[in-house]
């Protein structure tokens, strides 16, 4: 399996498809003898500024941080025992619920779309 | 909070340039190939060690993509040209 | 009448991309300026636009994922980043222009001006893509936007020199009064606007909210063979009435009452209110499709919820992107600048855009993990090498040809 182009990059779907996230990169872990581990997927804008770098990752990572409610919190991490399947997207083996919620997505649900009526039907 | 003290970002590796025992420039590194240990998880084995400027492969250097044939030539030749694989415990960072 | 429905999406699809406000004006005066010696472009756009409509579309039926999903994975974040900034501004941009397109044609219908109407527009058309049904808005806009075929009827009330038409559709090159730089500016533009990237990603996007499977790919194709071959012979028909009407007169076109002009004198009333709605349903479902597709390329890249089949709590991420971008969109008509002169510089700038856009979808469509052994056949990957080539070459000679010809002004 090649890290950066089966696993980074890639969409994550949960176990009913339902989108996750993309997986911005890769925690590594290294073992005592040297061996380095893939141990789990990481999510969110910082950690994709991160990989981006420059001034533009800068800035993605930036604005990231500053609408996160803690200014040190952990990027999101998915542990590679949770992936179920690797195909042109990645599978978990749970559902969406089980995972912390993006934070841009609750402040935005939170702040303006569920207070606009009709925010709870689908179409 | 600071994450463990023996883990890294893929971010981090991807795109490091490599130098050999002389110090001579071979490239980046475009990918970490790796291996399913007997318990079930992966570990890297080695890197794809491409000559800049070319870092994306598109997945040309798999063997299943076949992809419209001129590209696919187009890819394999610049590849074969310019990519070294590494075993990655050959890898020292610094 | 059911059967019409199933194809909804294409024929939508197609309307946004051949017929927005911009095409219309720019057919009507390609049609005015140059008779349908530009018809030979028309036709290369269909096929083009056919061969990659179809692979999108196979793609997201086969794989249940989005074509802009696959631009990050195969370019790489950054490389998909800068495709992302470069296709929202131009499909933000072209929001805006559509916005203004309704307004004039509202302006056409009610002699109100079309900038006291924009804000309206830009409110409807904010409500219905957060509450109607996708396919209601497909339907009711696709459907109404067939309308436009008055023009195809009207050619043929106008008792048109067929001999001397027939002549410049087989002898491409600038009439006098033109030049070649003025002809290739014309023919660059005309070709972007049949290959805009919004149209494949609010095609993938639309197959995967359609929920279309493997199972689908019948209706995949039929969608694209009859939905974008249709939008083509709208965009001719306008350009043909043009060229009959204007082009022995010598006179230009630069506004939507001019082009609705022909209809109005072959078919008097009648003719012109039909052309009148059509101009209306063509350009609001260009906006609409502008406007999911703003949302659709930012959620698909940063892999958020997405889509009207969601519940807009479970996708606000992308409810909001859509409401900054019509809320940008009206901001920018509110500059008072031309929605005419908008989309054409918008057309240019996509130009460029789209050899970014289509490599990826060239890619993937072969690929066996995604496509099993639904990749492409020789054909699909002959068409997909050689307009990869021409998208290329037009990218490279769009902004030159706009600098030389003054964006089309000799």
């Amino acid at each position: 399996m090649l890290i950066g182009f089966d696993l980074l990059d890639r969409q994550i779907v949960d176990r009913d498809g339902e989108p996750v996230g993309k997986v911005d990169d890769v925690e590594l872990t290294y073992d005592p003898d040297g061996t380095a581990r893939v141990t789990a997927l990481l999510l969110g804008q910082e950690v994709l500024g991160d990989r981006i770098g420059g001034v533009l990752g800068r800035c993605i990572a930036g604005t990231a941080r500053r609408l996160s409610d803690a200014h040190d919190r952990p990027p999101q991490r998915i542990s590679m025992d949770l992936v179920a399947e690797i195909t042109s997207a990645i599978t978990l083996s749970v559902k969406r619920e089980l995972l912390p919620d993006p934070p841009l997505e609750t402040w935005l649900r939170d702040h303006l779309i569920a207070r606009i009526p009709g925010a709870g039907h689908e179409s | 909070m600071n994450p463990e003290p023996n883990t890294i970002r893929a971010g981090r590796i991807l795109g490091r340039p490599v130098y050999d025992r002389d110090g001579r420039p071979l490239g980046n590194i475009a990918d970490l190939i790796t291996e399913t240990a007997p318990d079930g998880t992966e570990h890297v084995a080695s890197a794809y060690v491409v000559k800049r400027p070319w870092g994306r492969l598109l997945g040309y250097e798999r063997d299943q993509a076949t992809g419209p044939r001129l590209l696919q030539i187009l890819a394999r030749w610049i590849l074969r040209r310019n990519t070294t694989v590494i075993p990655f415990s050959d890898l020292e960072t610094n | 009448m059911k059967r019409f429905f199933a194809i909804a999406l294409g024929v939508l699809t197609a309307i946004g991309g051949f017929v927005d406000i911009g095409d219309i004006v720019a057919n009507g005066e390609a049609g005015a300026r140059f008779g349908i010696t530009h018809a030979w472009v028309l036709l290369v756009g269909v096929f083009g636009i056919c061969a990659y409509a179809e692979m999108s579309g196979r793609v997201s039926a086969v794989s249940g994922r989005p074509v802009f999903d696959l631009v990050r994975e195969r370019l790489g974040p950054r490389v998909a980043l800068a495709n992302l900034t470069g296709s929202l501004l131009v499909t933000v941009l072209t929001l805006g222009a559509e916005l203004g397109g309704v307004g004039l044609a509202l302006q056409l219908a009610t002699s109100v001006n079309y900038l006291l109407w924009v804000p309206v527009v830009a409110f409807v058309l904010w409500a219905a893509l957060w509450r109607a049904k996708f396919s209601v808005l497909e339907n009711v806009f696709g459907l109404t936007g067939l309308v436009l075929i008055v023009f195809v009827i009207a050619f043929f009330r106008l008792h048109a020199d067929t001999g001397g038409l027939w002549h410049q559709a087989t002898h491409p090159g600038p009439p006098h009064g033109e030049d070649w730089g003025t002809y290739w500016f014309f023919a660059v533009a005309l070709f972007a606007s049949a290959l805009t990237p919004y149209e494949v990603f609010f095609f993938s996007s639309g197959a995967v909210e359609e929920r279309w499977t493997s199972r689908d790919l019948i209706t995949s194709r039929v969608n694209v063979f009859v939905g974008f071959p249709l939008g083509g012979l709208l965009a001719f028909a306008i350009m043909l009435t043009s060229a009959t009407v204007f082009h022995p007169l010598s006179t230009s076109v630069d506004s939507l009452s001019q082009v609705a002009l022909p209809a109005a004198l072959a078919l008097g009333k009648l003719g012109l209110a039909a052309a009148i709605l059509g101009f209306f349903a063509a350009t609001f479902g260009a906006a609409m499709e502008t406007g999911l597709s703003a949302g659709y390329t930012v959620a698909q890249y940063f892999g958020w919820n997405w889509g009207k089949l969601r519940r807009p709590r479970e996708a606000a991420r992308f409810h909001t992107v859509v409401l900054v971008s019509i809320l940008v969109g009206v901001a920018v008509l509110l500059t008072t600048i031309d929605p005419i002169q908008l989309t054409e510089y918008t057309l240019v700038f996509s130009a460029v855009a789209l050899p970014l856009t289509y490599l990826p979808i060239l890619v993937v469509a072969n690929d066996r993990d995604y496509l099993g052994d639904r990749v492409n056949g020789r054909l699909a990957n002959a068409l997909g090498l050689i307009y990869l080539i021409i998208v290329l070459i037009a990218a490279v000679a769009a902004i030159p040809l706009m600098i030389i010809t003054r964006m089309g002004g000799g």
